[in-house]
């Protein structure tokens, strides 16, 4: 418990760092670095499927994708980008605060978890899980990510004929 | 099985749209309304055969639940397919002339389609993480929609919509995640089993407020509205009519009326909280449309308004509030697809939707001038339209359930609502034309199509209720298993 209570607050304090830095490569690093202790987090709490995904889709291949952008990408100069940091900083003060109220109100609350796992004689596997207990879920969600990569090109397009 | 064709109809014609649509002229147009016509015929062939067997089931994959996804149509969900599949394809319609001004059009109809996958499966969802999936789905490709004119304005109403969007997504699975973690299932039907087995614990309270919170936030109730003028006037202006026609109803108003009154429960506290919120989103929709300018932010300012209407039904929790509902859901997808029609015809035109810059328009647009002022007062509940009877059924659901101060400030809204509109039709139609506005005419033939059935609609529906009544309130009958 207080290992994984030392992780949460690792975890915090990465998540932190990647939206205070002032570098946006940082603040890639400092996603990935969160992915990794969210990873060591999951596989203490016995869910190494989760784990290896999280490991290898948010902190690699995601972490890759958001370097590879930002390198193409010209910096702002230090007085812009203090000026935007200030700004993010008067407008989103309030967050941590929120943040730490609700964590503080559900620990208080205590809520009552049930939880069962389904039937094993139902579900043999994750792989069955996914690819055909909930094939609906999977196909939903990769048309998702496609959709959302098919919405980035929109923004980056002429809108207007002239 | 006619079911899953709902999802996939469009997932396909979003697949062959992305393939073929920048390479061959006029395909995306034609694939798209070819999508539209074929779901909307099978959604009424759906609505037949609900008729018949009062609720399908399709389980993808022959997996039973709880492991599996089931889909599932009963008189509700039949009623909102009908409603979205119209209000799309008479969208798509006008669309073919609109969307001529962008550039990559294709892109514009591959991503609708998208959002059309959304909607209709959140509709059919019998699964509340399926249902998740389809409502981020819908809410993705809105967001792009929104931002389509990749102007600042379209971009930042699109950030805005995006970051409270997802708030609100997260609200969601939040709530879904506790339920699971309480009852083990995610089919909606062995949640509600599981829950009429169990005492109401503390946790479904809190589950119900992270639902209220998400769903609200989906339909702009006040005070969760914020992002809803800014989407709605920045994005093009077939987005604007799906967005408020049926968009916000179907991930907002249709999903929060299928998880309360389906799966948790509707206790008496809630329906107080959705009495309040509804009453709120009423009267400060009406207020706030009144000062606006900008004709599409005067209608989005109206639709919260009219959502109001919507929640303040559903909150009286009884058979008649929920049909009163659900009818002025229909309607104002009707009547709202009309108006936003009507503003792009205007601004088509005119370049503008600046009311103070436009005058004397009824002359030169008549088709316009008319199909307006029909969708106005239906919208404000005159009889013997279309939007009076759902008003009417909502005042007298209010009044039945001793809600009188409700109804009063209902019908006083209703007078507010009149008087925003008129006010828009003294400036932009019926006041001395203006010179600088000569040479107009009516815009294009699908605009014209689009105006006349959607009027067509409201007066056939107002004038024929009395004839409507069984096959409106049917349906309810068996949603509520009366």
């Amino acid at each position: 418990m207080t290992v994984n209570l030392i992780i949460l607050v690792c975890l915090i304090l990465a998540s932190l760092w990647t939206v205070m830095t002032r570098s946006l490569l940082r603040s890639a690093l400092g996603l990935a670095l969160t992915s990794i202790v969210l990873t060591i987090l999951m596989f203490r709490l016995n869910s190494p499927l989760a784990a290896v995904f999280e490991l290898s889709v948010c902190s690699g291949l995601i972490s890759v994708l958001f370097i590879s952008t930002i390198s193409l990408t010209e910096p702002m100069s230090r007085q812009e980008t203090l000026k935007h940091m200030k700004a993010r900083m008067t407008r989103f003060w309030y967050l941590p605060l929120v943040i730490a109220g609700a964590g503080a109100a559900l620990s208080l609350i205590k809520i009552p978890l049930d939880f069962r796992f389904a039937p094993r004689e139902t579900i043999h596997d994750v792989r069955q899980i996914l690819w055909q207990v909930r094939q609906l879920d999977l196909i939903g969600q990769i048309i998702i990510l496609l959709s959302g990569v098919f919405g980035v090109t929109i923004l980056f397009r002429e809108g207007r004929k002239k | 099985m006619i079911l899953i064709f709902f999802v996939i109809t469009p997932i396909a014609a979003a697949f062959l749209i992305g393939l073929a649509g920048r390479y061959v002229k006029n395909f995306s147009d034609s694939a798209a309304n070819l999508t539209t016509v074929i779901l909307f015929a099978a959604s009424l062939y759906t609505l037949n055969l609900v008729n018949t067997c009062h609720i399908l089931v399709y389980k993808i994959g022959g997996w039973l639940p709880p492991a599996g996804i089931c889909v599932v149509a009963d008189g509700l969900a039949v009623f909102m397919l009908v409603t979205v599949n119209l209000i799309s394809l008479l969208v798509m319609i006008y669309s073919i002339n609109y969307m001529n001004s962008y550039t990559e059009k294709w892109k514009f109809h591959a991503l609708y389609m998208l959002m059309l996958v959304g909607m209709n499966g959140v509709i059919i969802s019998g699964d509340l993480f399926n249902l998740y999936v389809f409502l981020e789905l819908a809410s993705i490709s809105a967001y792009a929609l929104v931002a389509f004119g990749t102007e600042a304005s379209s971009l930042e109403a699109a950030f805005k919509y995006a970051i409270m969007g997802s708030i609100a997504s997260l609200f969601i699975l939040l709530g879904i995640a506790l339920l699971y973690s309480y009852t083990s299932t995610l089919s909606m039907f062995d949640i509600a089993a599981v829950l009429a087995g169990k005492p109401r614990a503390f946790l479904i309270n809190f589950v119900s407020v992270l639902f209220l919170a998400g769903f609200a936030l989906k339909a702009a109730l006040v005070p969760f509205h914020a992002w809803l003028p800014d989407a709605h006037s920045s994005a093009p202006t077939p987005v604007s009519a799906t967005l408020s026609g049926v968009f916000i109803k179907t991930l907002g108003i249709y999903a929060m009326l299928r998880v309360f009154f389906s799966v948790i429960g509707a206790t008496s506290n809630l329906l107080l909280v959705l009495m309040v919120l509804g009453l709120v989103s009423m009267i400060a929709g009406a207020f706030l449309a009144i000062a606006q300018n900008d004709m599409k932010r005067m209608f989005a300012y109206s639709s919260i308004s009219q959502v109001g209407y919507i929640i303040i039904g559903l909150g009286c929790g009884s058979l008649i509030g929920i049909a009163g509902a659900a009818f002025h859901l229909f309607n104002h997808s009707i009547f709202k697809s009309l108006l936003f029609i009507n503003s792009a015809a205007v601004e088509s035109q005119t370049g503008s939707r600046n009311m103070d810059k436009l005058s004397g328009l009824a002359a030169k647009m008549p088709l316009t001038a008319v199909t307006s002022v029909m969708a106005s007062l239906s919208a404000a509940g005159l009889p013997p339209l279309a939007g009076f009877w759902s008003k009417l059924i909502i005042i007298m659901a209010l009044w039945i359930s001793g809600h009188y101060i409700y109804a009063l400030i209902a019908v006083l809204a209703s007078i507010l609502t009149l008087a925003y509109f008129l006010l828009m039709q003294r400036k932009i139609f019926f006041s001395e034309p203006n010179q600088e506005l000569s040479g107009i005419k009516e815009a294009g033939f699908g605009f014209s199509l689009a105006s006349i059935i959607l009027a067509s609609i409201i007066a056939v529906v107002g004038v024929a209720f009395p004839f409507l009544v069984n096959s409106i309130f049917v349906p309810f009958w068996n949603f509520l298993g009366v």
